[in-house]
């Protein structure tokens, strides 16, 4: 009998289903509501449902009646690990060499090359315009540019650089932990063939990883495109009104102009720590404190190097400080980076501590005419000029294909004068390259004017600092941002606060 | 007999707590939009009426998003993943319940337990497995993992589905002596269509709208999804809060549009019911 | 036997991409390992870590806390809604079921984005807190250390309602009408009605529901992401953001792969006794 005769359809909702010796649908339905109304009589619905007939589990599906699942789990469990006991472990058995390529010549070809990068999104746009300055100048090399956010190129990087077919150029901080993969190029024949050795050493020192994986000095295993600079900007109009005639020379009268501004009813500082931003106040601070070289030293994984030192004690301590007397944004750990950009930009604080890659944004809203911008000050009027002050660094993974074209890229943004321009004016940072190169002419309406010549000043006095931030590669995300939410909480001490960086230091790196 | 169902009176409650429950779902979008008509580059608060209305926000976000290939890209995952997913979800589920197989019981325990697995925790293996298939950076590297990880769900569903169908259906089936799979093809299949409705319409939204599997698996974000594309969008433009709720709005409006024109069908078939009286 | 054949597709997939990746997880959980360099057999050593940490300790805290919101609020709700709109003929039914589905149909990042803005210290929640003459019960809700995680919760919450009143409806869907017809035959208001024919016609999805949700609230991670990245402090911290971290912020593969294992753990001894609960179908 064919099956479309069983499925009727009509009777007994869409599929009425014939039934050799049984009741009709009707009475199945009468069947089912006098029980039920039984069982109101009774009152005993809740603990006896009522189910529609057959809706009981067969037998051998109650599987967790009959079987126990914590017992077949831990055996699942031990099956398991028994059978990985005999599998390789994971990853690779060793780095490959780190030996940098061989007969290397600072010739461009002449062949047709496709260069491809990957870009972070923020500073993709500067890159850009200089790959297609490039492929002005030299018309057989094109670029294939891909761009991805921050917080997705940090989650991914790593892996991208390991892979197989990995771009030519990838925007990578933590040159230190990939040289120890083995998964980046030395760049070290193409700094003798390009005379690389010769520039200022300051800022390219923090892209040099030795062969104990040190970082500051030893092989060159990155490059940057632009190289930026940090520092306080202020409001004139605002400054004025607190009787800022010049920038504070020390940081005692920065103090005083940020107690002078919470007296007059201003925010003093535009900063806000959703996005984990007190690390710019916080090492602002501890950059001028003695013991920097221990800091720097730390930030470059330097054996034994630690973070538990008296002056991050203070700087955290002064952190704290600043927070609870109003120098801040209220609701510090609401405000997340754009936010704080956005509030001093819009005339609204006195001061921010920031980083030349926002020039523009403060050019937009009225540039030099508006805003003024010094170094952070040190303790003593004639203390060196320390300051956060990193390449954006680019690194070649391993397999890249075109590395001696990429190379020859990195070389021609610092030293072209086309692609100088394109740096200072799209990226709003130093351009790098040789000492004897002059400097793009700048629009003095434009903030560069001011950050420019201090990044020079500060990398020549070889007080250029990277960031706390990119000491290793989960320290920001995972205990400085986080904990300083709790410092300026006060629901953490400045020693709680300095001791939970060096342990978590110490985990990442397996000290 | 064909009883007509009549709509008994709810209580009054009941409906001022579902009129509440529309207004707080609806709360979210509404601060979307009337932020995102805001004039651009403005910090708008909490309760400024736009006005005028910037629509023009809309066309700047729309150029700069590159909406329509990233659709495109989320629209060719939910093909190559859902109909896919559907039928091994059906013919496993049908098999553990409707079949009683030898070890049912395991077997179901083994898809829970994948059920219990988050997804970051399976990433990085995934990620090596698929490399080794020299599969990564296309788009069977993020449609293969969905199907898998979409297993458990799926199977739970469907066998919560195939225990609450009566058994006489099954009974009628194996009396006639109709092989299982025509008795899946003609007498289940009919019975199952709103649970495998709701099942195709979650899956459909959870691959358009994936994220990290997407993420991990495919290095350039235009072959990514929809919603890969709104975080890339967001650390581009983060200081322009406007443009970034302009961009969120238009992320929004395909899957809103299509469930809405598609609810008409999809709801009543819910509502309905398939055991009418 | 042949029904094997019906179930060992689904199963052949799901051992390939999701049994194996797990059991390397397990394998990955025993070693020191940066995802590419060599490893190192560390033993038990990461699970040490998780059980002594106590950020990964208040991450589990914190999943538990969030069932609240994601399970006992998220499923009351949506029975409720499920039950109030079954069988309303008039268009209001529909268009409340599809506005309650809403928060799912969108990307999740999307639903981020509206959300931080209605909880920032300027946003409309406190503005419209002000207008009303409540102002000092303004705040910012997700940087207070307080209040930030019942603010997460409750936008898991916003999030699920849709999936279980979606779930709940195609159950209530199957019950058989005739007896609705007996229960009004007898008399009952729409309470007892619910309590009589609904709810035990929807055991078998109402176990889905709870199931899902209970999995969500411990494996609860997009949300978290987009919002808050666990902050303020670690107030928002989650096992699977928490995993996300050390897996990719900090590249210990090991770590992270242990934190997974007792996750999954957790997530059985959670899941586990519902289902005895659910199955106790006599």
């Amino acid at each position: 009998m064919d099956l479309h005769h069983l499925v009727l359809g009509a009777s007994c909702g869409k599929t009425a289903i014939w039934r050799p010796n049984a009741r009709s649908c009707d009475a199945m339905a009468v069947t089912l509501a006098y029980r039920k109304s039984k069982h109101w009589h009774e009152g005993a619905t809740r603990q006896t449902p009522v189910t529609v007939k057959g809706d009981a589990m067969p037998e051998s599906n109650r599987p967790l009646d009959r079987y126990r699942p914590l017992g077949l789990l831990v055996a699942t469990g031990v099956v398991s690990v028994l059978a990985l006991a005999g599998c390789a472990a994971p990853g690779s058995s060793a780095p490959d060499s780190t030996e940098t390529p061989s007969d290397v010549s600072a010739e461009l070809t002449s062949d047709d090359v496709v260069v491809s990068m990957l870009l972070e999104s923020g500073g993709a746009p500067a890159v850009k315009s200089l790959a297609a300055e490039f492929t002005k100048q030299h018309p057989n090399v094109t670029f294939d540019i891909k761009e991805d956010n921050f917080q997705n190129l940090t989650a991914n990087a790593a892996k991208i650089i390991a892979s197989p077919d990995a771009p030519d150029l990838v925007r990578y901080p933590n040159v230190a932990e990939q040289a120890k993969n083995g998964t980046i190029t030395n760049l070290d024949a193409y700094a003798a063939a390009f005379g690389w050795d010769d520039w200022p050493q300051s800022l390219l020192g923090q892209m040099r990883v030795n062969d104990d994986g040190t970082r500051g000095a030893g092989s060159l295993y990155g490059m940057g495109i632009g190289f930026n600079v940090t520092g306080v900007y202020y409001n004139k109009k605002l400054a004025e009104q607190i009787g800022m005639t010049t920038p504070p020379e020390t940081l005692d009268d920065f103090v005083a102009l940020l107690d002078d501004a919470v007296a007059a009813g201003l925010t003093p500082m535009s900063m806000g720590n959703k996005g984990w931003n007190a690390s710019f106040p916080l090492q602002g601070i501890q950059n001028q404190l003695p013991g920097v070289d221990d800091l720097r030293d730390w930030i470059y994984q330097v054996p034994d190097a630690t973070y538990e030192t008296d002056s991050a004690v203070e700087a955290a301590t002064m952190l704290q400080d600043w927070n609870n007397k109003g120098y801040f944004l209220p609701d510090v750990n609401a405000i997340d980076y754009p936010t704080m950009v956005s509030t001093f930009a819009e005339g609204k604080a006195v001061f921010i501590l920031d980083g030349d890659w926002n020039n523009a944004a403060y050019d937009g809203a009225g540039g030099t005419d508006t805003f003024g911008f010094f170094p952070f000050p040190p303790v003593t009027a004639d203390g060196s000029l320390v300051a956060m002050a990193s390449p954006s660094t680019y690194v070649l993974p391993k397999s890249a294909k075109n590395a001696a074209t990429t190379a020859y890229f990195l070389n021609w943004v610092a030293t072209d004068p086309e692609a100088r321009e394109i740096v200072v004016t799209q990226a709003g940072s130093n351009p790098g390259g040789p000492t004897d190169l002059e400097l793009p002419t700048i629009d003095p309406s434009s903030l560069a004017s001011l950050t420019l010549p201090f990044g020079t000043e500060v990398s020549d006095q070889g007080g250029a600092m990277d960031f706390i931030a990119n000491a290793t590669a989960g320290i920001w995300p995972t205990t400085i941002g986080p904990n300083s939410q709790l410092l300026l909480a006060n629901k953490m001490t400045p020693d709680e606060f300095v001791a939970s960086v060096q342990k978590q230091y110490e985990t990442e790196l397996g000290r | 007999m064909s009883t007509i169902r009549t709509s008994p009176p709810r209580p009054w409650t009941g409906r001022i707590v579902l009129f509440l429950l529309v207004i707080i779902t609806l709360a979210p979008f509404v601060a979307l939009i009337g932020t995102a008509l805001q004039p651009s580059g403005t910090v708008p608060t909490g309760l400024t009426i736009p006005s005028p209305p910037h629509f023009e926000n809309f066309v700047t976000a729309f150029q700069v998003a590159q909406l329509p290939t990233l659709m495109f890209s989320s629209a060719l995952l939910v093909v190559m993943v859902v109909p896919a997913a559907i039928l091994l979800v059906v013919m496993a589920a049908y098999g553990i319940v409707q079949l009683r197989i030898p070890g049912a019981p395991f077997v179901f325990l083994l898809f829970l337990l994948g059920l219990t697995i988050p997804y970051e925790s399976l990433i990085t293996p995934l990620y090596y497995l698929m490399r080794d298939a020299h599969l990564v950076n296309t788009r069977f590297a993020i449609a293969l993992p969905l199907i898998a990880l979409y297993l458990p769900f799926g199977v739970f569903w469907m066998r919560a589905h195939f225990l609450g169908v009566p058994k006489e259906l099954g009974e009628a089936a194996s009396i006639d002596g109709a092989g299982s799979w025509k008795a899946l093809r003609y007498i289940h299949l009919p019975v199952a269509a709103p649970a495998i409705a709701s099942l195709a319409v979650l899956f459909s939204l959870w691959t358009w709208n994936q994220f990290i599997i997407a993420l991990v698996m495919m290095d350039d974000p235009l072959k990514r999804t929809v919603a890969g594309a709104l975080g890339a969008f967001q650390g581009e433009h983060s200081t322009d809060l406007v443009l970034i709720c302009a961009a969120a709005v238009l992320m929004m409006l395909p899957t809103i549009l299509v469930f809405i024109f598609l609810q008409k069908l999809f709801v009543s078939a819910l509502l309905q019911g398939s055991v009418k009286g | 036997m042949s029904g094997w054949l019906y179930v060992l597709p689904a199963l052949g997939v799901y051992a390939w991409l999701v049994i194996q990746p797990f059991a390397l997880s397990v394998q990955y959980s025993f070693y020191q390992w940066n995802g590419i360099g060599p490893s190192k057999w560390v033993g038990f050593d990461n699970y040490i870590e998780v059980f002594s940490d106590p950020n990964r300790l208040g991450a589990i805290a914190n999943a538990f806390k969030l069932m609240f919101f994601y399970t006992v609020l998220a499923v009351a709700l949506a029975l409720l809604a499920a039950a109030v709109t079954r069988g309303m003929t008039s268009r209001w039914g529909r268009v409340s079921q599809t506005v309650l589905f809403l928060p799912q149909v969108i990307p999740l990042v999307g639903a981020g984005i509206a959300w931080e803005w209605l909880y920032q210290p300027q946003g409309p929640i406190n503005e419209t807190l002000r207008a009303i003459g409540l102002g000092a019960l303004a705040k910012p809700w997700l940087s207070d250390f307080d209040t930030a995680l019942p603010a997460v919760g409750f936008v898991g919450t916003w999030l699920l309602i849709g999936l279980c009143t979606m779930l709940l409806s195609t159950g209530m869907g199957k019950i058989d009408s005739t007896l609705y017809d007996a229960a009004k035959v007898d008399g009952a208001g729409p309470v007892r009605e619910f309590f009589a024919v609904t709810l035990p016609g929807v055991r078998a999805e109402l176990t889905v529901c709870v199931t899902v949700t209970l999995i969500a609230a411990l494996a609860s991670f997009d949300v978290v992401y987009v919002m808050t990245k666990g902050g303020p402090g670690v107030a928002t911290m989650v096992p699977g953001m928490d995993i996300y971290t050390i897996a990719f912020a900090q590249n210990r593969i090991g770590a992270a792969s242990a934190m997974a294992v007792v996750l999954m753990i957790l997530v059985l001894i959670v899941v586990i006794p519902v289902q005895r609960l659910m199955a106790e179908k006599r």
